[in-house]
């Protein structure tokens, strides 16, 4: 009798355990899924922002480089660099 | 007590999971922490580059009223020579285009020690001024400059890069004194 009792436990013993990991695994897929997500993985390939990679000091380039144009254009029409530079604003 | 036994090979196989699922999240921690790249960015290449217009810009400025203030016939030697003692004179004058030609240049050692002779004799050496029919000839010789540029976050992967840049400009100038780049 003891020993069908022991069959029965270790039965229910050995589902409930599956049943656990079955929910550990669930858990798991659907969590990796949320961490990708928030991440930023799109379709397999995490796409990194410029900051993250170092190279976001180029926007600041563009605002100086338009600058520096408007200087160009100035000299252009007969003013000194150095008015020019000072009418601007620009910082080279 | 085969019963019990069952229970804990249950047990196991649950812990046995969950350390799993803990190996494969730890493992994906550490890996993340690995493959931040840092890179090196373009700007410092564009800076030099604007840099080098902003001192073309004054240099050609400089050379305008150095031609204005020689004496002597133009394009005769003794223009050329009034003229370039004008202009080496005003360069020396003028910190920002020193800076700019001593950043970074590659030279030859002890070639600096005397800043005029450099520019008399190495980067706007007489030779290189001289008569074209009936204009004037204004070269700046090729200069080299080079740096390393690294990436911001040297803790994550980095590559560094050597950068040299190589610059020199051939200026004509006609006797309404129009500088004109060729």
């Amino acid at each position: 009798m003891n020993s069908k009792r022991g069959i029965l436990g270790g039965i229910i013993a050995t589902f409930v355990a599956t049943i656990v990991i079955l929910i550990i695994l669930v858990i798991f897929v659907f969590a990796s899924g949320i961490v990708k997500k928030a991440a930023g993985v799109e379709g397999g390939v995490k796409v990194v922002s410029e900051e993250e990679i170092g190279i976001d000091n180029i926007f600041g380039y563009l605002h100086d480089y338009r600058e520096f144009v408007e200087v160009k254009i100035l000299v252009r029409q007969g003013k000194t660099y150095e008015d020019a530079r000072g009418e601007v604003g620009y910082g080279g | 007590m085969e019963g019990k036994k069952a229970q804990f090979f249950s047990m196991y196989l649950v812990l046995l999971t969950l350390l799993m699922v803990g190996t494969v999240i730890g493992f994906y921690h550490i890996q993340q922490k690995n493959v931040g790249n840092s890179l090196v960015s373009p700007k410092a290449v564009l800076d030099i580059r604007d840099d080098l217009d902003a001192f073309e810009l004054r240099e050609v400025e400089l050379i305008k009223s150095s031609l204005n203030s020689a004496t002597g016939t133009f394009p005769e030697n003794d223009f050329i020579d009034s003229f370039r003692n004008i202009f080496i004179a005003g360069f020396m004058l003028d910190e920002k285009m020193k800076n700019f030609i001593l950043d970074d240049l590659v030279s030859e050692e002890g070639s600096l020690e005397d800043f005029q002779n450099f520019l008399e004799g190495g980067l706007y050496t007489r030779s290189l001024t001289k008569r074209d029919g009936e204009n004037l000839i204004f070269i700046r010789a090729d200069a080299r400059k080079a740096t390393l540029l690294e990436a911001s976050d040297k803790s994550k992967v980095n590559f560094p890069v050597d950068f040299s840049f190589e610059f020199g400009q051939e200026y004509v100038i006609d006797s309404n004194f129009e500088v004109t780049k060729r």
